[in-house]
């Protein structure tokens, strides 16, 4: 447990979740209409936002701290390149609101599925490291 | 847990308190003025200052001071909440009283030469 990616994650993911209310509500009042008739699925996004951003830093931290950045280990470069393009894509759901946000945010899922394959298969193959290959 | 770590933990704890009434009012589409702004910057120090007094319960947990202060720092929060939910600067008054305990507090400890702000 890691109080510091942890609160530092919450914080930035309430950032980047603070920038889609507000880009909603710029772009509402430019076209005159509320945002909850613009923006369907506002209820789920704004709460995945802030989850995801805490989900990336702390993964981050994971990826980093248990040694598998300082063996260069494919698999666990492949893992921080999936964060960083699963933030690039939350940042941009964030800040330019569109119709395909849904499918998006669910495209930023992948590196927590990797992960989370990873650690299934460590577990099956009993190995004590998450970074198979 | 170093200085640099205890300071990044509360500046988090400083931008979750200021951030949540923020996203709450612009996402409920409420208006937000320049007393709203004003209270995102007090529930921000808020914010800080609890969580930096919060990591050090294993020190002081025993203290009436420390859990008065810690009382006191989740009112004045919840004042500055109600401030910038009905946009009215006199509730940060209220949300003072705590920053002035506190100041006394650190005053009173600086003049008798005490270590910590806690006294009893």
């Amino acid at each position: 447990m890691n109080w510091v990616a942890l609160f530092v994650g919450v914080a930035a993911g309430m950032a980047v979740a603070f920038g889609r209310v507000y880009a909603e509500s710029v772009i509402s009042r430019q076209l005159g209409l509320p945002p909850q008739l613009l923006f369907k699925h506002r209820d789920v996004l704004v709460p995945f936002l802030v989850l995801a951003g805490a989900a990336n830093i702390y993964a981050v931290w994971i990826v980093v701290a248990y040694g598998g950045i300082a063996a260069w280990r494919l698999s666990a470069v492949l893992g921080l390149a999936l964060l960083v393009a699963a933030q690039i894509i939350q940042l941009s759901v964030a800040l330019r609101p569109s119709k395909k946000d849904l499918e998006l945010a669910l495209i930023s899922c992948v590196p927590y599925v990797y992960l989370f394959a990873l650690y299934v298969a460590a577990l099956l193959m009993n190995k004590y490291s998450l970074w198979l290959f | 847990m170093d200085g640099a770590e205890i300071y990044l933990i509360s500046a988090a704890g400083g931008v979750i308190a200021a951030l949540a009434p923020l996203i709450y009012l612009i996402y409920y589409a409420r208006p937000v003025t320049f007393t709203v702004w004003t209270g995102a910057l007090v529930s921000f120090i808020a914010g800080f200052i609890f969580t930096l007094l919060a990591q050090q319960w294993p020190f002081f947990y025993a203290r009436f001071t420390y859990l008065l202060a810690l009382a006191l720092l989740i009112t004045s929060l919840i004042y500055t909440y109600w401030g910038m939910y009905r946009r009215r600067w006199t509730m940060y008054l209220f949300a003072a009283a705590a920053w002035i305990y506190i100041i006394i507090l650190a005053v009173v400890a600086r003049v008798l030469g005490l270590g910590d702000p806690f006294i009893i």
